[in-house]
C-alpha cells in the first residue's frame, strides 16, 4: 500500500490493521506522542487529507486507533509535517499565552487546531469543538482557548478566494510541499479491489488497544458512505461518519441532528466512527442506535445477491447478538421523510467525550392535540439498546400532562434491566431514565408545566 | 513567556519514549498479581522462558541486592516474592526482542496463590489494627474545655476519594549499559537521586555506578515521587542480566492498574462556634487510605495534619491522623499532598456550621481568617500573612454579593435549573515537611565563549521550572537569558537530590543557583577590579561598570580574560532552608519556609432535572510573592485549579473487590475543554517573599485546592432544589451523587 507521511510517499508492505501511531513512530516521527492508545486523549493525532476533486480535505484523527488501511492513497501529515521556518500562528500563540506546559499533549493541540483552520467546513464549527478529542493535564484549558482565538483571528483574515490551505501555504503557515500534494495523491489513488477478511467500518472501538484484525476490507471503500433520499425515505449509508449525519442537510432539515449528535464522542472520532459501526458493535449504550431506533428506523442487510429490510430495533437480539447471518453486511439505514418531533437526551459523567451513562431519544408528532406516532428508546438499560415498547405503545392518542409523563416514566420503567457498572448503579440509571424521559418532554413542550 | 517551549509545540522535544532506540535494546513486560492479597504458592515462568524472543525472566529471586523500593518504611518489594499484597503489584518481569513477544511471553506465565482476606476500608484497617506507623496527634489550647462554651456544635463525616495523577505521558524508563559495569537511566522521575540509590541498593552497587539523567517529564503532579522508581529498577535489572539496553513504558491501562495515586480519607470531625461565628474548638480523625505499603503515606499524612485548619485560627484543635494499611495500590504524592484532604474537610465543616447556626457560610470564613501572628496548631506562628487580603480583593473582583443576590433570585424563578456560588481561601505550607529535604545544588559553568550552562537537581515537568532557573541566572549573572541553556537533570552533575515536588523546585533549585552566580560574577569583578586598578567596579547589562559608569568591558570579554587569568568559571553552589524545625515528639516546631496564600470565588449551575452541572467561572486572587514569570504562575493556578475541580466532581476511582474498574481513560473522565470554567485569576500586587529566591513564592500546589470551592459551590445550587435533605459530604460529587441527592428519599 501507498499513502503519503508528510512529503514522502511512502510505499509499506505492513498489515493494513496495523496501528499507524505506532508505524510513524518507528520511522523516527516522535512528534505524535502516545497517550492512551483508545482514542481518549488525541496526544497521537495526525491531519489526514484525502482528496476532493482536485483539493484535498484535511481532518485530525487519533492515529492511535487508526489502522494503516484506511490511510491508503490519503496524506498522513504529523507535527514534524507541519512545522515551517519559526512558528505558525498556532504554534505561536500557544507559546504566547502559556497554553504549553509539560509539552506532551501540545502537538495533538497544534494538530487539531490546524485541522480547524485548514477544513473550510469547519468555519461555522465553535473552535472548542475543534479541540474537544484533546486532553490536557496541566494547563486547565484556558490559556489554550485563549491562543486558539488568537490563532484563529490571524488566519482567518487571511484572504480564502484561492481556498484556505492555498492561503495558508502562501502566507507561509503551511510548508510549500502542500503545493504539491494533490498531484501526488493523485498519482497513488487505486481502485479498491474486494477481498475476503473482516469488514471494518471506522474502526474506533475495534482498533483500541492495540487490538487489531485479521485483513480488514473497510467499508468506505464499498462506497456505503453515502446520505442520500427519495420521495418518501432519507437514507444512511452504513459507513456515513457521524460528523457527516450530523450536518447532513437531509437530515436536519427534520430535526436537529446537529445539535443532538455534538455530544456523541469528539469531532476527530465523529469524523472517523460510523453509524453502521456504532450500530452493528452491539453496544446498549450507542448513541445512533438510541437515536435510530427513535426514528423507528429501517434497516437494509445485503448478502450475495440477497437483501433483507427488517425494523432496526428487531436487529438487536442480545448482549451483543445481532439478527445478522453468515456474510451479511449492513448496507444502510433509512427513516421516513417527514417532520416529526425529536428529542435526544444523554447523561454521562463528563458532558462531552464520555460514554453515556443513561441515553434517550424519543419521536413523536402531535395531531388533534394527541401524540401519535411515539417512538421511546433508551441505552444503558437492558443487554441490548432498548426500543421501549410498552411505553411508546402506551403514549399513542394520549393528551400531553403531568400524569400521562408519570405514567409512560413507570411504565418505561417495567421494561428495563440496568446493572451496576462503571458507568453507575442500576438505581442511578432507572431515576435517569425517569428525569430523561421527562426530560423529553420539556423540551419539546417548554411552556408545559412539570414538577418532579 | 516561557522561552523553553517553542519547540514543544513542534514536536521536537524528547521524553523518554522518544529517545532513539540503542541497538540490541530489548523491551520489558510486567507481570502482575491479579488478586488483592494472597501466599504464592507456585509461580511458573518455564513457558514463558521458552517464548519466542525472550532473553530472560527474573523473578524475586534473581535481585542481586536488597528487593526494596521503600523509602521512609521499607516495607516494599519491587517483585513480590512469597506474598501479594495488591492487585497490580509486580511478581515477574520478562525482557524480549519486541514489546509484542515480551507482552505475549508474560500471559504464559502461570501462578497459583492462597487467597488471605483483604481489606480494602480504611476504617476497617484502622479497626483491626493494620496501620503503616503509629497515629498522630496535633493539639492546639484546650478542646475539652471549650465545648460548654459553643452556641453551634456540630458533628459528621467526610469522605474524600483518591485520584489518578493522568500524567499525559505514562511511566516509562530507558536502561543503557555502559562500560565497566555502569549504567546509564533514563528515567520519567521527580526524584533521580532516589531511582539512583534504590537501583543501587536492588542491584547492590555503588550510587556512583548508577546515572540517572532527566530531560524533562511529560506531567507527573507527584505521581512521579516515589512510583518511578519500580520501572527504572525493573529496566536497571534486565540491563545488567542482558547487558543490553532495556525500554520499559507502561501503557495506559497499565499505569493506572499498577501505580499509585491521590490516597482517600475519611474523617470524622465535630466543630464548635460561638454566638458571633468564631470557632472556639475543632477536633477530627482522619483515617488515610494508604494502600498496601507506606510509599509516602506517612509524609502525606503528616502534611494533612499541618493543613487541618486551613487559612483560619482556631484556638483550640485536636486533630488525629491514621495510616491504614490496606489492599489495594500504595498510594502515593499528588499535587498538594494530603493537604487537600484537611482543606476539604474543614471546608465542609464550616459549610455544615453554616448551615446549623444560619450564619451564611462566607461569613464565617471571613471572621475566623488568619490574621498576623495567630498560631498554628503545631506551633508556628503566621507571618505576612494575606489571607484577608486576597479573601477581600476576590469578593470584590468576583462582585460575589451582588452574584449571590442575583443567583437567589434565579434560584426562586428557576425550578430544574439552579445556581451555586462559594469561596474559597487557601492557605498552603511551603517546606517538605522533613526538614533535611530542605536542599539543593546547582552546578553554573561559564564557557569560555560567554555563553552558560546551569544545572540543578531541579525536573522539568511542565511547572516551568527550568524558565524560573534560567530567569534567575539571567538577572543574577545579568546577561541575556538567550546566553543560558539549562541542562538536562543528571546524578553525576548534582548530586544527592531531593525529588522536585512540595512546591519547592524553584525555591531550593532556584536559590542554590542564584548563589552559584553570585560566586561566578564576584570572581569576574576580581578580574575587573584588577584590570581597571579600583575595586568599584561592577556588571550590569552584559557590561563592566567602573564607578558606576558603563565601560567597553563586555560578559564576552570578561569571561575570556577571566579565562585567561586562570580563573575557575564554574560554580558549584549549595542552598538548604535556613530556620525551619520540627519535633515529632511534641507535634511542634516551624516545618514551613512560609505560607502561600490566595482566594477563589466560584460560580456554577446546577441542571436538577438531569443531575448534570457546569462549572461556569471561578475568579481568584492568589499570592505568588513577586512573580518570576507571569505567564508560567498563570498556568499553574488554571491548571491547578481544574486540576483540583477535576478531583471533586468526575474524577472517581471505582473498585471492585480491590480491583480498579475505572481503568482506562473511557472510564476515569478528567476534565476536558468543556469542562473547563472560565477562570479569572489574578495576582496579589505588593506581595514580596522575604523567604524564598527573589522575594518569589511556590506556587505548584497552592491552586489546587481552589478545587474545593467547586464543590461547595455545586451544594449550594443542589440545596437550592432541595431545601431540607441532609448534605452527605462525600466526594467526589458525580452526577450520579447529585441526582440521588436530588431525588432519592431513601
Amino acid at each position: 500500500m501507498k499513502f503519503i507521511l508528510n512529503s514522502k510517499i511512502i510505499e509499506t508492505s505492513e498489515s493494513p490493521g496495523k496501528h499507524t501511531l505506532d508505524f510513524i513512530r518507528k520511522l523516527g516521527l516522535t512528534g505524535p506522542k502516545e497517550g492512551c492508545h483508545e482514542g481518549d486523549c488525541g496526544a497521537c493525532m495526525v491531519l489526514v487529507g484525502e482528496l476532493c476533486g482536485d483539493e484535498v480535505k484535511y481532518k485530525a484523527m487519533n492515529s492511535c486507533i487508526l489502522p494503516l488501511g484506511k490511510i491508503e492513497g490519503k496524506h498522513v501529515v504529523t507535527i514534524e509535517g507541519i512545522n515551517i521556518e519559526g512558528l505558525n500562528p498556532v504554534q505561536q500563540a500557544l507559546c504566547d499565552e502559556g497554553g504549553v506546559q509539560c509539552g506532551y499533549c501540545t502537538p495533538g493541540f497544534v494538530i487539531a487546531l490546524m485541522a480547524y483552520f485548514m477544513n473550510e467546513d469547519l468555519k461555522n464549527t465553535p473552535i472548542i469543538t475543534a479541540i474537544e478529542g484533546n486532553i490536557c493535564r496541566c494547563t486547565g484549558y484556558n490559556s489554550i482557548l485563549r491562543a486558539a482565538e488568537i490563532a484563529n483571528g490571524k488566519i482567518s483574515s487571511l484572504d480564502d478566494s484561492k481556498g484556505r490551505i492555498q492561503a495558508m501555504i502562501e502566507s507561509k503557515f503551511l510548508p510549500k510541499y502542500f503545493f504539491e500534494i494533490p498531484g501526488k495523491l493523485k498519482k497513488i489513488q487505486i481502485q479498491p479491489q474486494l477481498k475476503k477478511g473482516t469488514p471494518v467500518a471506522g474502526g474506533t472501538d475495534l482498533f483500541v488497544n492495540r487490538q487489531t484484525v485479521e485483513d480488514p476490507i473497510f467499508l468506505s471503500e464499498l462506497g456505503l458512505d453515502n446520505i442520500w433520499s427519495d420521495d418518501d425515505y432519507v437514507y444512511v449509508g452504513a459507513a456515513a461518519d457521524i460528523e457527516s449525519i450530523r450536518k447532513s442537510t437531509e437530515l436536519n432539515t427534520l430535526f436537529n441532528t446537529a445539535k443532538h449528535l455534538s455530544r456523541v464522542s469528539t469531532l476527530p472520532i465523529r469524523q472517523q466512527a460510523t453509524i453502521g459501526g456504532n450500530v452493528v458493535n452491539a453496544s446498549p449504550i450507542g448513541d445512533l442506535s438510541i437515536y435510530f431506533l427513535a426514528l423507528d428506523a429501517d434497516i437494509s442487510l445485503k448478502s450475495n445477491g440477497s437483501t433483507r429490510i427488517m425494523k432496526l430495533k428487531d436487529f438487536f437480539k442480545g448482549y451483543k447478538i445481532l439478527d445478522l447471518k453468515e456474510g451479511e453486511i449492513l448496507e444502510w439505514f433509512r427513516i421516513k421523510k417527514e417532520k416529526k418531533l425529536l428529542s435526544f437526551e444523554k447523561v454521562a459523567k463528563r458532558m462531552y467525550m464520555d460514554i453515556a451513562s443513561v441515553n434517550s431519544a424519543f419521536s413523536l408528532k402531535i395531531e388533534d392535540k394527541l401524540i401519535k406516532e411515539p417512538h421511546l428508546s433508551g441505552g444503558g438499560l437492558a443487554p441490548i439498546p432498548l426500543y421501549l415498547t410498552k411505553a411508546s405503545e402506551y403514549l399513542k392518542n394520549k393528551e400531553i400532562s403531568q400524569e400521562v409523563i408519570k405514567e409512560a416514566a413507570r411504565i418505561a420503567d417495567t421494561e428495563i434491566n440496568p446493572i451496576d457498572d462503571v458507568r453507575g448503579s442500576a438505581k442511578y440509571k432507572r431515576l435517569l431514565l425517569r428525569q430523561l424521559i421527562y426530560a423529553h418532554f420539556i423540551e419539546l413542550f417548554p411552556e408545559l408545566e412539570v414538577s418532579l | 513567556m516561557n522561552d523553553l517551549i517553542p519547540p514543544h509545540t513542534r514536536g521536537e522535544s524528547i521524553f523518554v519514549n522518544d529517545i532513539p532506540e540503542p541497538k540490541n535494546m530489548l523491551h520489558a513486560a510486567v507481570f502482575i498479581s491479579n488478586i488483592p492479597h494472597g501466599k504464592i504458592k507456585n509461580l511458573n515462568i518455564e513457558k514463558a522462558e521458552k517464548s519466542e524472543g525472550v532473553v530472560k525472566v527474573i523473578t524475586a529471586k534473581d535481585i542481586p541486592g536488597e528487593n526494596q523500593l521503600g523509602r521512609i518504611i521499607q516495607d516494599e518489594e519491587l517483585l513480590a516474592e512469597e506474598k501479594v499484597d495488591f492487585i497490580g503489584q509486580p511478581i515477574a518481569v520478562i525482557y524480549a526482542k519486541t514489546k509484542e513477544q515480551a507482552n505475549k511471553a508474560k500471559e504464559l506465565i502461570s501462578v497459583e496463590y492462597k487467597e488471605l482476606p483483604a481489606i480494602f476500608d480504611p476504617r476497617e484497617a484502622a479497626k483491626k489494627g493494620s496501620l503503616i506507623a503509629p497515629s498522630r496527634t496535633f493539639t492546639l489550647g484546650d478542646v475539652d474545655s471549650v465545648w460548654d462554651k459553643c452556641e453551634t456544635i456540630v458533628e459528621g463525616k467526610v469522605d474524600s476519594g483518591g485520584q489518578e495523577h493522568v500524567y499525559m505521558e505514562t511511566q516509562g524508563c530507558l536502561a543503557i549499559p555502559q562500560e565497566d559495569g555502569r549504567l546509564l537511566l533514563y528515567s520519567s522521575t521527580q526524584n533521580p537521586s532516589t531511582v539512583q540509590s534504590t537501583v543501587a541498593n536492588i542491584l547492590d552497587y555503588d550510587m556512583n555506578k548508577i546515572e540517572v539523567d532527566v530531560k524533562r517529564l511529560g506531567g507527573a503532579f507527584g505521581g512521579k515521587e516515589d512510583q518511578a522508581t519500580a520501572w527504572a529498577a525493573i529496566c536497571a535489572l534486565g540491563a545488567c542480566y542482558t547487558k543490553q539496553p532495556i525500554k520499559l513504558i507502561l501503557d495506559r491501562h497499565e499505569d493506572l492498574i499498577v501505580t499509585g495515586k491521590r490516597h482517600p480519607y475519611s474523617t470524622d470531625y465535630k466543630l464548635g462556634l460561638d454566638k458571633e461565628g468564631k470557632i472556639l474548638a475543632f477536633t477530627a480523625d482522619y483515617y488515610q487510605n494508604a494502600g498496601a505499603a507506606a510509599d509516602l503515606s506517612t509524609a502525606v499524612l503528616e502534611r494533612t495534619l499541618f493543613h487541618v485548619t486551613n487559612a483560619y485560627f482556631i484556638p483550640n484543635v485536636r486533630v488525629t491522623a491514621y495510616s491504614c494499611r490496606t489492599n489495594i495500590v500504595p498510594n502515593t504524592a499528588m499535587r498538594g499532598f494530603g493537604a487537600p484532604q484537611a482543606m476539604f474537610v474543614i471546608e465542609c465543616v464550616l459549610s455544615h456550621a453554616a448551615e446549623v447556626s444560619g450564619i451564611p457560610f462566607s461569613v464565617l470564613q471571613e471572621k475566623n481568617l488568619l490574621s498576623e501572628g495567630d498560631q498554628f496548631p503545631y506551633g508556628m506562628l503566621v507571618e505576612n500573612v494575606t489571607a484577608r487580603r486576597s479573601f477581600s480583593q476576590v469578593v470584590e473582583d468576583s462582585k460575589f454579593h451582588e452574584l449571590k443576590r442575583e443567583q437567589e433570585e434565579f434560584n426562586e424563578q428557576s425550578h430544574f435549573v439552579k445556581k451555586g456560588i462559594s469561596i474559597m481561601p487557601v492557605c498552603f505550607g511551603i517546606s517538605f515537611t522533613a526538614a533535611f529535604m530542605n536542599q539543593a545544588g546547582a552546578l553554573v559553568n561559564v564557557y569560555w565563549d560567554g555563553s552558560v550552562g546551569v544545572s540543578t537537581g531541579a525536573i522539568e515537568m511542565g511547572q516551568g521550572v527550568n524558565m524560573k532557573i534560567k530567569t534567575i541566572a539571567a538577572r543574577t549573572l545579568s546577561i541575556k537569558p538567550e546566553r543560558i541553556r539549562i541542562e538536562s537533570t543528571n546524578t553525576t552533575r548534582v548530586i544527592n537530590t531531593s525529588p522536585t515536588s512540595a512546591s519547592t523546585g524553584a525555591d531550593l533549585n532556584g536559590k542554590a543557583t542564584e548563589i552559584a552566580c553570585k560566586k561566578i560574577i564576584e570572581r569576574l569583578l576580581n578580574v575587573a577590579a584588577e584590570k581597571f586598578g579600583s575595586k568599584d567596579v561592577s556588571f550590569e547589562n552584559e557590561s563592566v561598570l567602573l564607578y558606576g559608569k558603563k565601560t567597553e568591558l563586555t560578559w564576552e570579554e570578561l569571561v575570556w580574560s577571566a579565562y585567561i587569568s586562570r580563573v575557575n568559571l564554574a560554580a558549584q553552589a549549595y542552598y538548604a532552608t535556613p530556620g525551619i524545625h520540627f519535633d515529632t515528639e511534641k507535634e511542634k516546631g516551624k516545618p514551613f519556609a512560609y505560607h502561600a496564600f490566595g482566594t477563589a470565588v466560584t460560580e456554577v449551575t446546577v441542571d436538577c432535572l438531569r443531575g448534570t452541572y457546569t462549572i461556569d467561572r471561578v475568579h481568584v486572587v492568589h499570592d505568588a510573592g513577586r512573580s518570576l514569570n507571569y505567564l508560567i504562575d498563570l498556568g499553574q493556578v488554571e491548571g491547578g485549579l481544574v486540576q483540583g475541580i477535576g478531583w471533586l466532581t468526575l474524577e472517581e476511582l471505582q473498585y471492585e473487590n480491590g480491583r480498579l474498574t475505572s481503568d482506562a481513560l473511557a472510564t476515569y473522565k478528567v476534565p476536558d475543554v468543556h469542562f473547563a470554567p472560565k477562570i479569572i485569576a489574578k495576582f496579589l500586587e505588593d506581595a514580596d517573599n522575604p523567604y524564598a529566591v527573589m522575594q518569589s513564592k511556590g506556587i505548584g500546589e497552592p491552586p489546587f485546592m481552589y478545587g474545593v470551592g467547586a464543590y461547595l459551590a455545586l451544594k449550594n445550587a443542589a440545596q437550592a432544589f432541595r431545601k431540607t435533605k441532609p448534605w452527605a459530604y462525600s466526594a467526589p460529587l458525580t452526577p450520579e451523587k447529585l441526582l440521588l441527592f436530588l431525588y432519592d428519599n431513601e
